[in-house]
């Protein structure tokens, strides 16, 4: 415990305040503790004690019972009561001789020693070094207590970011707070680049900057090599320090980048101090390592499923499509949605569909569907037998992918459409007269059971035809149903289909925790 | 029985052989998996019955389709009995939705739901 350091040393000076009405008993006093390295504030009357007090710090009170105004009794009483100053010490001294009744009232009132005069120099500084000694391991330990509560908060904060720049801010933020000081955090963000975040002073914004790899890769040759585990360091000011810090260094995994945490080594003179700086330090390298391998495996998941969706959409004079498709947020798994169009001597097959689940395995089985469902088609099978077909297909091999598909012929010459759909959100069909779904609700595939025929519709020119994954419409909290009419009520029948795509993502795609697909083609 | 998360609740009563699974709350994949475990221990038990009773669900998504739809292919290969008691749009519709509102013997009253089974 650093409180427990001081026994061992010298009177370490502190800020002490003497109140006492008479000049000649004050100045002795204040003499004596002066001679000893204190630094002495002298005040005559209980109204300036309290007053200077409440402006300056100290970190004793040598007080006089009997003042012209307040009582020394009162005097301290108020002290304690003040959650500003109710930890510091105070002595009493009394120039008349006291009843064991009045040293008791003095004690009792929240007195740390009582003195009477005349008193011996020797037991005045004992007493006063007495009383500082336990202030101060009162202090230390307060101290050390309140920043482990804050290393707790700061570590809550950074396992609960969720992408680099977020987890260096927390770090930041928690060592500035922690040690009430300037802080800077090197973190790798490849293997040529480093983030710095720095905090001038406490309460200052985070200021986060992007730098060559050179000072970490140096840094951590020299101090870790390619070990795992941490190292403390002192820099000295240079460009890259802006001031005497102490570095710490972590490393939780072989081959990953550490991560350093550094604050001014003035900030951390204990060794309490540095251990904290230290769990600091480690619970940030644990938390990069989470946020490392957890965005590795989102972006490779994000990969396989781009991989399985089309990578141009075919382009056919009259009737010109858009597409968009959004994965879900960084904080959610991927989907299964997909979309699919293709030229078939002349006929567009266009499909939007969705696999159940969110996972790799479901982005996986979306991609056997979607090769399925062109495979039946160059077959000559129309919407209805692929729909029969896929069924079969995943009661056989994928028992639990349950799929919602809408699937569509579209002949651009004779402008009709053979439509199909097993589960799937209707698709909206928009003209002059208005947006309308086509409610034609086959059950989804996976299931086995019987379907009903497809539907054939004409497509005037003009007809505009969407198609979308329920990403798009269906929230938390809001009805279904609510969301698609208030879609349907915002269509117009000559929106640019480019332009429709980008308001709806614009409008409904924001942040959403399910991935969204859109499809939309014009007869012209 | 009763289960408890953040979005859902799920808690179950038996008359006579026929179990009654209450869910409440919101069905997606981040709170199935409490109605998944209820319904899977009780169809281990092979009561007459299964009444799901989704009349409290405020929101279906895909992962709740999903659990209706293996409970109604267990429910069939073992042949027990099985009724879903849903009022809510925000069920009917999904179910009108994808199709599936045919495949389920979906009733308005559990006691009628019961009885049903019970006959």
């Amino acid at each position: 415990m650093s409180g427990l350091e001081f026994v061992h040393e010298p009177a370490v000076p502190a800020r002490i305040l003497v109140v006492d009405d008479s000049e000649a008993s004050r100045y002795i006093t204040a003499r004596w503790l002066r001679r000893s390295g204190h630094e002495v504030t002298e005040v005559d009357t209980g109204a300036r004690a309290l007053s200077v007090l409440r402006h300056q710090p100290f970190d004793l009170v040598l007080l006089d019972v009997r003042l012209p105004d307040i009582s020394g009794f009162e005097v301290c009483g108020r002290i304690k009561a003040d959650p500003a100053t109710a930890a510091l010490p105070v002595i009493h001294i009394s120039a008349t001789f006291v009843e064991p009744d009045d040293r008791a009232h003095g004690l009792t009132q929240g007195a740390d020693g009582y003195l009477t005069e005349p008193v011996d120099p020797n037991v005045l500084l004992a007493t006063v070094e007495s009383a500082l000694r336990y202030y101060r391991a009162r202090v230390a330990a307060e101290r050390l207590a309140h920043r482990l509560n804050q290393l707790t908060e700061a570590s809550l904060t950074i396992y609960q970011a969720q992408s680099f720049p977020m987890l260096i801010k927390a770090v930041a933020g928690g060592a500035s707070t922690m040690f009430d000081s300037a802080a800077t955090v090197l973190i790798a963000a490849s293997e040529r680049e480093i983030r710095r975040a720095v905090i001038t002073e406490p309460g200052q914004p985070v200021a986060i900057r992007t730098e060559p790899a050179a000072l970490l890769d140096h840094l951590a040759a020299a101090r870790l090599g390619n070990r795992v585990g941490s190292s403390i360091t002192t820099m000295t000011r240079s460009e890259d320090w802006p001031d005497d810090m102490t570095v710490i260094m972590t490393r939780t995994k072989p081959d990953n980048p550490p991560i350093c945490v550094a604050v001014p080594t003035t900030a951390v003179a204990s060794k309490e101090d540095r251990n904290l700086l230290l769990q600091l330090g480690q619970a940030s390298a644990l938390a990069a390592d989470g946020l490392r391998a957890y965005t590795e495996e989102h972006s490779l998941a994000l990969t396989l499923q781009r991989s399985l969706l089309p990578g141009d959409v075919p382009h056919h004079p009259r009737l010109p499509v858009a597409v968009r498709y959004l994965p879900a947020s960084m904080t959610a798994e991927i989907g299964g949605d997909f979309y699919e169009v293709t030229n078939l001597d002349g006929k567009l097959l266009v499909a939007i569909g969705d696999v159940n689940g969110h996972s790799i395995e479901a982005a996986a089985i979306m991609g056997e569907v979607r090769h399925a469902l062109r495979a039946y088609a160059i077959e000559g099978h129309g919407p209805a037998e692929i729909i029969e077909r896929l069924d079969a297909m995943l009661r056989r091999f994928h028992p639990a992918g349950y799929t919602t598909l809408c699937l569509l012929l579209v002949d651009p010459v004779a402008r009709t459409v053979t439509m199909a759909n097993a589960g799937h959100i209707p698709p909206m069909l928009i003209d002059q007269d208005g947006a309308r779904y086509v409610e034609s609700h086959g059950p989804l595939l996976g299931i086995g059971v019987d379907r009903p025929a497809a539907v054939e519709m004409s497509l005037p020119a003009g007809t505009t035809v969407m198609l979308m994954t329920d990403g798009l419409v269906e929230r938390r909290g809001v009805p279904l149903g609510d969301d698609m009419e208030r879609l349907r009520a915002s269509m117009t029948h000559d929106e640019d289909i480019e332009a429709l795509c980008d308001r709806l993502l614009h409008t409904y795609g924001r942040n959403k925790e399910d991935d969204i697909a859109l499809l939309v083609f014009r007869v012209v | 029985m009763s289960t408890d998360s953040a979005l859902v609740s799920v808690s179950t009563s038996h008359t006579e052989d026929i179990t009654v699974v209450h869910v409440a709350g919101e069905l997606d994949m981040s709170s199935i998996e409490a109605l998944d475990a209820a319904v899977g221990a009780e169809l281990a038990a092979r009561p007459r019955g299964v009444v799901i009773d989704m009349r409290e669900v405020r929101f279906c998504g895909s992962s709740g389709l999903r659990v209706l739809l293996q409970t109604r292919e267990q429910a069939n290969s073992r042949q027990m009995g099985l009724r879903v008691v849903a009022t809510s749009p925000a069920v009917l519709h999904v179910l009108e939705i994808s199709g599936l509102a045919a495949l389920f013997e979906l009733r308005d009253s559990v006691p009628t739901a019961v009885a049903e089974l019970a006959a």
